[in-house]
This record gives structure tokens, C-alpha cells and sequence, in this order.
């Protein structure tokens, strides 16, 4: 448990990382800003993701398809809560809640052919190793 | 010997420990696997890794086991099998 946590922990961190970044050079190239505000719900965001998308372990008996497909409804529902929470607290920009939508859904849509591919690079990659193991054993026989 | 089967009074994660250095490694809740004895792997749409073995059967690498899989395969890479006279 404490070793999920710690890679979840690790996750996060290094989503966190790269989207603030990239939100920083979207920043510069098209001359905005960000608030604090948006920096948490950033965060808070990430956290969501990272932590839906973690749990694909405790439905290793399910098609691929439906886990992913499960998974975006949790998270874009608890994505759409906090714009809505949000909406409450601080009235949203005309367009706002499409615009959270569309960022999320098309972001998910081009990690998840990223996730398969990588899946199969480690497999590829787990036969070479494999080979070289065998090999290795049968010049020790 | 090959087509027997035999009974052991042991459980598999104490039979994981007494066989790692031999090839021999956890790939789901029911199975241990010799590595030794694995002809190739593939990953299915279910994201489970399927392992074709000499014999021509076919076990399944559970998601969950993938990750140790993957260490244990890294740590056997650099290691000298050890022989079984040493046991």
C-alpha cells in the first residue's frame, strides 16, 4: 500500500510537472497568464487523473476498452463537479465548461493509443531480455 | 516425469522463494512459471501478457504480476544461473 502511494505520489508529481510547464510555454508563446486559482485546479485536476487511472489494477478481469471507458466517466465526472464547485465559488467564463471538457477528453483520447503502444514496446522488449536469459543459460549448460 | 503431477505441501510464494534463483518466478495467483521454458510473449488487448511455453501451453501474465515479471526478468539478465548440483 505504502509503495502504490509512493508511485502515485511519483505520478502526479511528474504529470504536475510537465502540464505546468507546458501551460507555462503556452503562457509565453501566446502572451497570457494564469492566476493561483488555476494553478490548484491544475493540480487538483492532475491528482484526479492520476489517481482514476491508477486503480486499473483492480479490474484486470475486464476488457481493456470498458476499463478505459469507465474510467474516463469517473474522471470527467468529478472533473465536471469541480468546475462546477468552481462555478459557484467563482462564476466560470462564458464557453468554460466546454472548454474544460474538450481539454480533458481530447488530451485522454491521445494518451490512451500512447499507453497501448507502450504496452507493447515493454512486451517487445521483455523478449529480447527473455532471449538473452535463455541464450545465456543454455552457454552455462 | 513430464507428463506427472506432483503434490507439494508447500505454498506458492514459499515455492517462489526456495525456486527464484532457478528460473522460476510468480506470474499470477495460481501460477509459477519457469522462465527457462518460455518461448515467447504476448501482450493481448486485455492487457494481460500471454506466455507461450515449449509445450506448446499458454498462461496468462496478470496485469498485476507484470511489474515484478518485468524486475525479476532484469535481475536474472546479469545473474550466472545457478546450477542444480549447488542445491
Amino acid at each position: 500500500m505504502k509503495s502504490k502511494l509512493k508511485e502515485l505520489g511519483i505520478m502526479i508529481g511528474c504529470t504536475y510537472t510537465c502540464v505546468s510547464v507546458g501551460g507555462a510555454v503556452v503562457n509565453i508563446i501566446g502572451g497570457t497568464e494564469t492566476n493561483n486559482v488555476n494553478v490548484l485546479v491544475m493540480f487538483w485536476f492532475v491528482t484526479i487523473a492520476c489517481s482514476v487511472l491508477s486503480l486499473y489494477m483492480f479490474f484486470s478481469n475486464f476488457s481493456p476498452l470498458l476499463v478505459i471507458m469507465i474510467q474516463y466517466i469517473i474522471t470527467i465526472i468529478l472533473v465536471m463537479g469541480t468546475a462546477m464547485v468552481l462555478d459557484r465559488i467563482s462564476p466560470l467564463s462564458p464557453g468554460g465548461f466546454k472548454s474544460i471538457f474538450l481539454s480533458f477528453t481530447i488530451t485522454y483520447i491521445i494518451l490512451v493509443p500512447a499507453f497501448y503502444i507502450e504496452i507493447f514496446r515493454s512486451t517487445k522488449k521483455q523478449n529480447k531480455i527473455l532471449k538473452e536469459i535463455q541464450n545465456n543459460h543454455a552457454e552455462d549448460m | 516425469m513430464k507428463d506427472n503431477v506432483l503434490e507439494i505441501d508447500h505454498t506458492l510464494a514459499e515455492l517462489e522463494d526456495m525456486l527464484s534463483d532457478y528460473g522460476f518466478v510468480r506470474v499470477s495467483k495460481s501460477y509459477i512459471v519457469n522462465i527457462y521454458k518460455i518461448i515467447k510473449l504476448k501482450p493481448e488487448v486485455n492487457m494481460k501478457i500471454c506466455a507461450t511455453f515449449e509445450n506448446g501451453e499458454k498462461i496468462y501474465i496478470n496485469r498485476s504480476y507484470k511489474k515484478s515479471f518485468n524486475d525479476y526478468l532484469i535481475k536474472m539478465k546479469g545473474k550466472k544461473r545457478v546450477s542444480s548440483n549447488e542445491v
